[in-house]
């Protein structure tokens, strides 16, 4: 076992890497109540082209599987309801899907080392058949329903399909019904073999616990099962080109005004040192909070000159090697509101000193994620899926950037491929 | 951890001296009787005050202060509890040993300024805000059927609360009735009519001085009944909406009636949990795992207003097929088993000991214990402990399935 100190904070992270390859990591939160642990595969929505374990040939599979494979590891073959067994030891069960991974977790205050073993076993013993993996669709089928009834929800969705043209990035992570409909056990137990192995995995355990005892139940449960050797799992690469796939799209939807997005697409190079690749986060999220946040007056200008009706919302993705502005508002008059946000992105100002307000507002804020346990989790987790490790001296990192930095992460971002929604109101039933 | 109880001006304020955070939080209540009209003005006044302020006259410049004190936050709301109308104002910043020295006195300062010094010209509030906020809830309340979920249970509790505080929610003539002048009148009201509350919690925080807040504040006592008790009907009320969603939500609302501050307090809980507190209870596992007609189905009680209410997004054409099994669901509660009220007891414990990780949950729940006359949060385990089956099935004869609220969405997705 490994320790790492994360600097200014006074706490320890052990970690270490076992035998069949699952890494296990465990932060003490000494005082605090709640304990938890989350198990963890680097597979979400966007691996659905690879290599299936033991096989030789590509082979592409029905989108929305990793969700749906998420949905099904609740199953057992002895009918076991784990929603009841994890209750029972007074734990609350729940697991989730995104672009890049899938996670299953417990929370819970006592109890524990047991709930660890069941949360182990429940992933590690999947059981699938043609009847339950029927059951799931209409329940699957509902769930998708009730994000597309939301139509913020629609923009981002048709934002984010109309302007990736070849990555996953392009398809909501749940599918479509129609997707779904082609899932089969046997796929399941394809997509599970590959991405379920120890060696794609970690685990994050958070607690106020004795980490030597974390690590000697998770090595004793892991022993006594079998896995295939740790082997390279290869997906599909996709070359995503710079262009959107389409320009503009109008829609109707339940909405009481229209409501229009756009999406800036941009490509940026990958960094393999991931103290940059951290810092180019931070100097992206910071320059568009200098440019549309609280500091900038922007939206209650739109709004007092009647340019928009109630909100003018942004937010972005920062992957690897792109990133996706996303704006979003009831606007009354579009072709000035997209004149200002083009001008705004491009306008050359100096933002030193917002920047240095931003990087106090970053130093509180990487403090405060120490004081909760699922923050604490989340942080871990974050490291973990996107650099394999923690990196311990973000505090610094915050509080030595310079003003230059920022602005070279910044000078190579190209606000030139775009694409529109448009949403209006349905006709009334 | 340590509780202090104080008063300034007979404003009562608890001190919790927690040390395992990093942050400081306080927060300051203002409570009177409810009219219909608050859900209107009074999320106005929170929206306007938390905007900007007579130091800090714009967005931008609060904001800055903000920053330099180390992203400290600050927040307001509004809600309602039983027959109660609540303004909050919430604080929330770095303690000093992770920021630096002061940051703490210009935060109370800024909070001060906040609530107490708003940004008031002529006897109304600056009209650029003022009119920044009436356009925001204008809009808000034009597309409240976007969110269909928020809409059918806000229609299920118009439904079932008659002319109680139950049905009263924001309304557009409300808000065309209100004026610049009216609403300050409003703030004015709120702040020297309400019955007044501070807690605070973080590290040492009995050592700071709040004083500058209770300077001119002074508190009063209110004796209106705080639950609300409304009618059973003769007969099950449904109604049915469409709407162009894709989406069906179904709402079912059952009413309490009779039920002893022992039972509301600790025997509701159990019984909520059981019926449709999460994944493991009888409505989850009906509606959603047994019949693939929802992805969720859950209840919700509000013991204040003597109501649970349930929620399922579902295909529009299982309608009858969803509420008969509701129904059913809610019928089958006459008999439980000693497993399901362990298994809730075990989970509400659980919770309840988890709560003391959030650093809100010390000054939240206080807060409301005072309001509920309840215990603190190990009594509470205790004599949640202490529920029975027996106790969780005498609740089946004092709750009633009154209501249905069905919103009809369209087509749904292929």
């Amino acid at each position: 076992m490994n320790s790492i100190k994360i600097s200014k904070i006074n706490a320890n992270v052990y970690y270490d890497t076992l035998d069949n390859g699952l890494e296990v990591i465990v932060y003490k939160t000494p005082g605090f109540q709640k304990k938890m642990a989350f198990f963890q595969t680097r597979y979400g929505s966007l691996k659905n082209e690879f290599i299936p374990i033991g096989q030789t040939k590509m082979k592409s599979f029905p989108l929305g599987i990793a969700h749906f494979l998420e949905h099904k590891l609740f199953e057992s073959k002895e009918k076991i309801n784990y929603f009841e067994e994890f209750q029972n030891k007074g734990a609350y069960l729940n697991a989730a899907t995104s672009y890049d991974k899938t996670y299953y977790y417990f929370v819970c205050s006592d109890n524990f080392y047991d709930n660890l073993t069941k949360l182990i076993d429940m992933v590690q013993t999947p059981y699938f058949t043609d009847e339950n993996v029927e059951k799931e669709k209409g329940i699957i089928g509902q769930e998708i329903d009730m994000y597309s009834n939301n139509p913020n929800q629609t923009i981002y969705d048709k934002l984010y399909y109309n302007a990736f043209v070849k990555s996953p990035m392009k398809y909501d992570i749940a599918g479509t019904k129609k997707d779904i409909k082609k899932i089969t056990k046997e796929d399941l137990y394809e997509c599970y073999n590959t991405f379920y192995h120890p060696s794609n995995m970690f685990l994050v355990v958070v607690g106020d616990l004795d980490e030597n005892e974390v690590f000697e139940t998770i090595k004793k449960n892991q022993s006594s099962k079998k896995f295939e050797k740790p082997f390279k799992i290869v997906c599909k690469k996709y070359e995503e080109p710079s262009k959107v796939a389409k320009k503009e799209e109008v829609i109707s939807h339940n909405v009481s005004a229209t409501k229009f997005g756009y999406a800036y697409k941009m490509k940026i190079k990958e960094l393999s040192d991931e103290k940059e690749d951290y810092k180019r986060r931070f100097a992206i999220k910071t320059f568009l909070r200098i440019k549309f946040g609280c500091l900038s007056g922007f939206t209650e200008d739109l709004i007092k000159n009647n340019l928009v009706k109630s909100y003018f919302n942004y937010s972005h993705e920062i992957g690897k090697d792109f990133v996706l502005i996303i704006f979003s508002s009831d606007i009354l008059d579009e072709k000035k509101v997209k004149s200002l946000i083009d001008e705004k992105l491009l306008e050359n100002i100096d933002m030193k000193k917002e920047f240095e307000l931003f990087k106090k507002a970053a130093i509180s804020n990487y403090v405060k994620t120490f004081e909760s346990p699922d923050s604490i989790c989340n942080h871990v987790r974050f490291m973990y899926n996107e650099y394999g490790k923690i990196i311990d001296d973000c505090y610094d990192i915050y509080s030595n950037i310079t003003y230059d930095e920022f602005v070279n992460y910044i000078k190579g971002l190209d606000f030139n491929n775009q694409t529109k929604i448009m949403i209006t109101k349905k006709e009334e039933v | 951890m340590e509780i202090i109880k104080d008063k300034i001006n007979q404003i009562p304020i608890t001190y919790v001296n927690v040390d395992k955070f990093k942050s400081v939080s306080g927060i300051l209540f203002f409570k009177m009787p409810i009219k219909k009209e608050m859900f209107v003005t009074r999320t106005l006044i929170r929206n306007i005050l938390i905007h900007s302020c007579n130091k800090y006259p714009s967005n931008r410049l609060l904001n800055i202060n903000c920053l330099e004190n180390f992203d400290a936050y600050y927040s307001s709301g509004f809600r309602r509890e039983g027959n109660y109308a609540i303004n909050y104002f919430i604080f929330r910043c770095l303690d000093e040993k992770y920021s630096e020295k002061n940051v703490i006195n210009n935060v109370i300062d800024t909070f001060y300024e906040i609530i107490f010094n708003p940004n008031v010209v002529d006897g109304k509030f600056n009209e650029e805000e003022y009119s920044l906020a009436t356009q925001r809830l204008r809009s808000y309340l034009e597309s409240e059927k976007e969110n269909a979920t928020s809409y059918a249970e806000n229609m299920l509790c118009k439904q079932m609360g008659y002319d109680t505080a139950i049905s009263f929610k924001p309304e557009i003539e409300i808000l065309n009735k209100v004026t610049n002048e009216s609403l300050y009148k409003e703030y004015l009201n709120m702040i020297n009519n309400s019955e007044v509350k501070f807690m605070v919690a973080g590290n040492k925080v009995s050592d700071i001085s709040f004083d500058k807040l209770f300077l001119n504040l002074k508190t009063k006592k209110y004796d209106k009944k705080l639950k609300i008790q409304t009618e059973i009907p003769d007969s099950f009320n449904k109604k049915i909406e469409e709407y162009n969603g894709l989406q069906s939500i179904l709402t079912v609302g059952l009413k309490l009636k009779d039920l002893s501050d022992y039972e509301s307090t600790y025997v509701l809980p159990v019984y909520n949990n059981i019926l449709g507190g999460g994944a493991s209870a009888r409505l989850f596992d009906t509606v959603r795992e047994k019949n693939s007609l929802a992805y969720s189905c859950f209840s919700r009680y509000e013991k204040d207003d003597n109501m649970i209410e349930i929620i399922s997004g579902i295909e529009a054409e299982n309608y009858e097929k969803t509420l008969d099994l509701i129904i059913k669901v809610v019928n089958s509660m006459k008999r439980v088993t000693d497993d399901e009220v362990k298994r809730s007891i075990t989970e509400i414990t659980s919770s309840l000991k988890e709560s003391q990780d959030d650093l809100y949950n010390y000054i939240l729940p206080i807060y409301a214990s005072k309001l509920y006359n309840e215990k603190d949060i190990k009594t509470k385990i205790k004599e949640i402990q202490k529920v029975t089956k027996e106790d969780v099935e005498k609740l089946f004869d004092k709750i009633y399935v009154t209501d249905s609220f069905f919103f009809k969405g369209g087509k749904t997705s292929e």
